[in-house]
């Protein structure tokens, strides 16, 4: 069943390229927002993981929040 | 499964000594919490050989691609508690419970923000509290913040901050800034930079994300609280060897003593980077400082299989 994944993410944060290279990798599609340039898509990232840094991953409503391998690996399967 | 050579940190360089060891075909395994280490945090590079100007995360990326042609196996997001000496081998025990088996190790854990260990900065790292400008400060975009710290990086810090905030406080231990003059004066000239020099900050305050900063004049004793969305810690970095302590020798800073061939005071054990008493802290430095260590962890390898034969 494809998973919806919503990846929160600024320009220039190394994990969240990082985060991004392994969705793509795994095949996995994503929407990929930009928060910097979009205020209310930050307000949703903060309000959905309780914190404010990035990278954050949306999958299927269940919240990661940096590069972690395994529990993003756990999601998607 | 009982690896030749265990490298601990990945950045500059780990990812050098992986390159050297995996070339000469030994099975090598890199251990981290992050790929690309201080150095994929860095803003422009202009000073690594035979790249004029490029982004850190930009050099990180070319050293991954370099190493993905070769069979290292890299594990992220791990962090070593410890690592004990048996008869004919290192076991690194691993904070999730895993542990690692390797005949030799290289540490190149580089090294942490120094904390300012003050209310409110544990709870709120991550919700405002910060340690590195170049990547969150797009995130306060049209937010107030403070830059604690005044030294380059947080002269750094400031300049980078002022492209995206209407107002940056600066708040400084100490009379004046200790840093290059060229930014010191953008700084100081600077009409969204409020300084608050001889100043110690000694809350940060916020329910769910930060607030506000407490500062206390350290000669006046005036304590004052000021309102921002963001706080940015740049009081320098502490060598990452807290796992070390009790097995290798360390200096009075925390930095892994080496000798010219990276020895450690541990047979078998070997560093390089930012964590050790290397005086230069640059990426070109411990790249270099990665490759030595592999070529002598290599040439100890087979030493120690000339011994069993």
């Amino acid at each position: 069943m494809t998973k919806k994944v919503i990846v929160y993410s600024t320009k220039i944060c190394p994990y969240c390229h990082m985060v991004k290279d392994y969705l793509k990798e795994k095949g996995v599609a994503f929407v990929d927002i930009d928060v910097t340039a979009d205020q209310a898509r930050q307000k949703e990232m903060i309000d959905k993981s309780g914190q404010m840094g990035v990278p954050v991953i949306d999958i299927d409503e269940k919240i990661v929040v940096g590069f972690d391998k395994t529990k993003i690996d756990q999601l998607i399967e | 499964m009982r690896y030749d050579i265990a490298i601990i940190g990945a950045g500059p360089a780990g990812l050098a000594a992986a390159l050297y060891a995996a070339r000469r075909k030994l099975l090598t395994v890199i251990v981290s919490k992050d790929l690309g280490g201080q150095a994929a945090y860095s803003g422009e590079v202009e000073n690594y050989l035979g790249f004029p100007s490029l982004s850190g995360l930009e050099l990180i990326q070319k050293f991954q691609a370099h190493l993905k042609k070769y069979p290292v196996k890299i594990e992220i997001g791990q962090a070593v508690d410890k690592i004990a000496r048996k008869a004919d081998r290192f076991d690194i025990y691993l904070t999730n419970g895993n542990s690692i088996m390797a005949k030799s190790v290289i540490i190149a854990a580089g090294r942490n923000p120094r904390r300012l260990q003050i209310p409110g900065e544990k709870e709120l790292e991550k919700k405002g509290v910060a340690y590195c400008a170049t990547c969150d400060a797009p995130l306060f975009t049209g937010k107030k913040v403070a830059v604690i710290g005044g030294g380059n990086a947080a002269l750094d810090s400031i300049l980078q901050l002022e492209k995206y905030c209407p107002r940056v406080y600066s708040v400084n231990i100490n009379p004046d800034f200790a840093g290059e003059m060229t930014r010191i004066e953008r700084v100081k000239n600077s009409p969204k930079v409020e300084i608050f020099s001889q100043s110690e900050t000694t809350k940060i305050i916020g329910k769910n994300l930060v607030e506000a900063i407490e500062i206390k004049h350290k000669k006046t004793g005036e304590v004052q609280t000021i309102a921002v969305s963001g706080v940015f810690i740049e009081i320098g970095s502490i060598p990452a060897s807290g796992f070390l302590t009790g097995l290798l020798k360390l200096n009075e800073k925390g930095e892994i003593a080496i000798d010219g061939k990276n020895n450690t005071s541990q047979e078998g054990i070997f560093a390089c980077g930012d964590v050790t008493i290397a005086p230069y802290k640059q990426i070109i430095i411990a790249a270099g400082e990665g490759a030595k260590a592999a070529l002598a962890c290599i040439e100890y390898l087979n030493t120690q299989k000339v011994k069993k034969n």
